[in-house]
């Protein structure tokens, strides 16, 4: 039987100066696939590399020599890029059942530095997908690829894992669309230069605002921002005139006093006839006056509420990561169905094969003391033979393939090896699917197998 | 016979709207895409064909609009409400909207279903086309200013959070205070203009029945009331920048004083034309 091994390396276990070194490029991976499946004893291969990780998924002969090989590719790898050696606590390695979940838990995002980031299950793709072009795939690993970004699609749909925004600049954007629906045609302002406010100002831009105004003590730097942006410059002293126009304000100067006061927002909000003003002062000290906020339909954000919000989303997405873990669970528990199902196929062409070696040894054996048979006797004697053979098979071939998968049927197929010696040479037949290895037994339920710890370390 | 095929119609269509709303509110407070997926619409469109055959049945005992007796009128309006869900809520708002549109519909169905009577003979009164104009608009006009009501909630709800800074369970679910705010104009424009309509031809039904120009009685009074909320809300609204968390609270305002003057008048009022 063989194994899938995972050996790697992420943010949960290496620095960054480590990780940079080992991340390849795509244009790096066919190389590195090449390297990973010249190894004796590797059958397939798939390289997930990412700022965050680097780890090869393999499908192994064994499992400690499979464990050793990729962990011997990834140091050769650091030495290579002038890493030097890499100590053994950089890296973790997971088998079989912890293997799949593992890879699971990254499609999933549950394993990312931010829980919940979009970018990764894309990430896992490309990895598949690279795999793919080099040959580096078989059977195995495709189903278990197939299988991970099925579960990141389930995890994205089923949990709100990615639904909370987990950045100052990002968190304002959501609410900007929690107030005003979609963006698209509102005008935002940015006052200052801080550079969350830029940023929240360019995903406000990429949510579908079009009308940009940028306001800053520089006419020269409001300029070059709103060149840039696509948006317009303005003075500061238009700005409280500015506030019945636009729709959200982003403040980050490094003003010492407050910039807009109570008044300015009473007077703008008649202005608006009660259209609603989202205010995010980003900046410290602040630059709205914390009375500006009682203002009827005005909405005031200071940086530490911001915070506060994108705390409370962190715990949130940990929440819903919880939930994750939970189809984690279940679909790791399919995926072990099928792999272990794959078993059943050997042990049931052995023991036909056993079978049939048997019929036609004593076949022959008594037709020769029989040689004074006719032709038709003859035959009549080789066909009860076959039909006591079909006979006997019928019932542990049916029996073995309606179980299939799962538990049980790896110990009915450990059974029948074991009662028929079909693993003890001769008549073992050919291995049915290019995956199963010399079959030894099943997949040997081991701590590391059984336990799971979600990041064991070498 | 006749009566206990209106008995197994009611119910089964409360007991398929309970199981809607039960969906639609377990997705609102648990997962993402719970168990109010787009089947649960379909449990909506049951409960809407069974209710559909109990007050076909019943107009068909009286010969006119379902809507002699109190509790009849509310299975109606309750009907109403699912067939104002399916028809007018856009599908993608089904999750949030069911959640409170929904288990609104299934209170009212509910209580219609228990206390309803065999039909007693009809007063020929009700069979005049003013009294089915009146009836049916007014009922449409509530069944506008409850999608109204609704909405207000649902603004409130989110406000709170983020005018709070507590963003949270109604953050990730609900459609955006635009929207509702939005949602909430247009239904209580709509519902205002049928609740006018139903008030004076009411007005021409009572002069040509009573030669009075407006019952000035409990309902009528209070109806007046609740009639003055909604143009508060459209004045206010277009004169004084009241949009947002005052217009929700007044559409919940009118609209708890509709259902309050319907049930108030019906269950402690003893006589009187609207008793019923």
């Amino acid at each position: 039987m063989a194994h899938v091994v995972i050996v790697g390396l992420s943010h949960h276990t290496a620095p960054l100066d480590v990780r940079e070194k080992i991340a390849l490029s795509p244009d790096e991976l066919p190389a590195a696939l090449a390297r990973v499946r010249a190894h004796e004893g590797v059958r397939e291969a798939v390289i997930v590399s990412t700022c965050n990780r680097s780890e090869i998924v393999a499908l192994t002969d064994t499992y400690h020599g499979g464990r050793e090989a990729l962990a011997i590719l990834l140091r050769a790898l650091a030495a290579e890029r002038g890493r030097g050696a890499l100590p053994d606590e950089f890296l973790y390695h997971f088998e079989g059942p912890a293997a799949a979940r593992h890879l699971f838990r990254v499609a999933g995002s549950i394993d990312s530095m931010i829980v919940g980031e979009p970018q990764v299950l894309g990430q896992v793709k490309d990895a598949w997908r690279a795999a793919a072009d080099s040959h580096a795939l078989g059977p195995v690993l495709d189903r278990l690829f197939r299988h991970a970004v099925e579960v990141g699609k389930r995890v994205r749909t089923e949990t709100d894992i990615g639904a909370y925004a987990v950045s100052v600049s990002f968190a304002a954007v959501e609410l900007a669309k929690k107030i005003f629906g979609a963006l698209g045609g509102r005008a935002a302002l940015i006052i200052g230069a801080g550079e969350t406010g830029e940023l929240t100002m360019r995903h406000l831009k990429t949510a579908g605002v079009t009308d940009l105004w940028v306001a800053n003590r520089t006419p020269a730097a409001a300029a070059a921002l709103a060149a840039e942006l696509g948006g317009r410059a303005i003075a500061l002293t238009d700005v409280p005139a500015a506030l019945a126009k636009v729709d959200v304000v982003v403040s980050s100067t490094g003003a010492p006093e407050p910039i807009l006061h109570r008044a300015d927002l009473e007077r703008a909000m008649k202005e608006r006839k009660g259209r609603p003003l989202f205010l995010v002062d980003i900046a410290v000290p602040r630059d709205i006056e914390a009375a500006c906020g009682q203002v009827y339909n005005v909405f005031l954000y200071d940086i530490d509420e911001l915070g506060r919000v994108v705390a409370g989303n962190r715990e949130r997405r940990e929440a819903e990561a919880e939930r994750a873990g939970a189809i984690v669970g279940e679909e790791t528990a399919r995926f072990e169905e099928w792999f272990a199902g794959l078993d059943a196929v050997p042990t049931i062409v052995a023991l036909k094969a056993h079978v049939e070696a048997l019929r036609e040894g004593e076949t022959a054996r008594i037709l020769k003391k029989l040689d004074h048979l006719s032709e038709k006797d003859r035959a009549t004697v080789e066909q009860l033979g076959e039909a006591l053979a079909n006979k006997i098979l019928h019932g542990p071939v049916t029996q073995l393939r309606h179980v299939g998968a799962g538990e049980r049927g790896i110990a009915l197929a450990g059974a029948l090896r074991y009662l028929f010696k079909l693993d003890e040479g001769g008549g073992a037949g050919p291995s049915a699917a290019d995956v199963a290895g010399p079959a030894n037994s099943a997949v040997p339920p081991d701590d590391e197998g059984k336990s799971a710890p979600p990041r064991n370390r070498t | 016979m006749i009566e206990g095929l209106l008995v197994v119609l009611r119910w089964a269509g409360v007991a398929l709207a309970t199981v809607a709303s039960v969906a639609y509110v377990r997705g609102l407070t648990t997962a993402t895409a719970g168990p109010a997926t787009p089947s649960t619409s379909r449990y909506v469109l049951g409960a809407v064909l069974c209710l559909t055959g109990a007050l076909l049945v019943r107009a068909f005992e009286l010969g006119t609009v379902p809507l002699v007796t109190s509790f009849e009128a509310l299975l109606f309006y309750a009907w109403l409400l699912l067939v104002v869900f399916l028809s007018l809520v856009r599908p993608e708002a089904h999750r949030t909207m069911g959640a409170f549109l929904v288990p609104l519909a299934t209170i009212l169905a509910a209580a219609a279903a228990a206390f309803m009577a065999p039909p007693a003979p009809v007063s020929t009164l009700f069979h005049n086309r003013l009294f089915v104009l009146h009836a049916v608009t007014v009922f449409l006009g509530y069944s506008a200013l409850s999608v109204a009501f609704c909405a207000g909630v649902m603004y409130l709800l989110l406000f709170d959070e983020i005018a709070h800074k507590r963003v949270g369970r109604m953050f990730a679910r609900l459609p955006s205070l635009d929207d509702l705010d939005r949602l909430g104009h247009r239904t209580v424009q709509l519902g205002f203009v049928l609740l006018t309509a139903g008030i004076v031809a009411g007005m021409m039904w009572a002069r040509l029945e009573w030669n009075v120009l407006y019952v000035w009685e409990a309902k009528g009074v209070w109806t007046l009331l609740s009639w003055s909320v909604y143009l508060a809300y459209l004045l206010t609204r277009a004169f004084a920048g009241w949009q947002g968390a005052r217009a929700a609270w007044l559409a919940a305002l009118g609209f708890i004083l509709s259902v309050g003057t319907f049930l108030g008048t019906n269950l402690f009022l003893g006589s009187g034309r609207h008793v019923f």
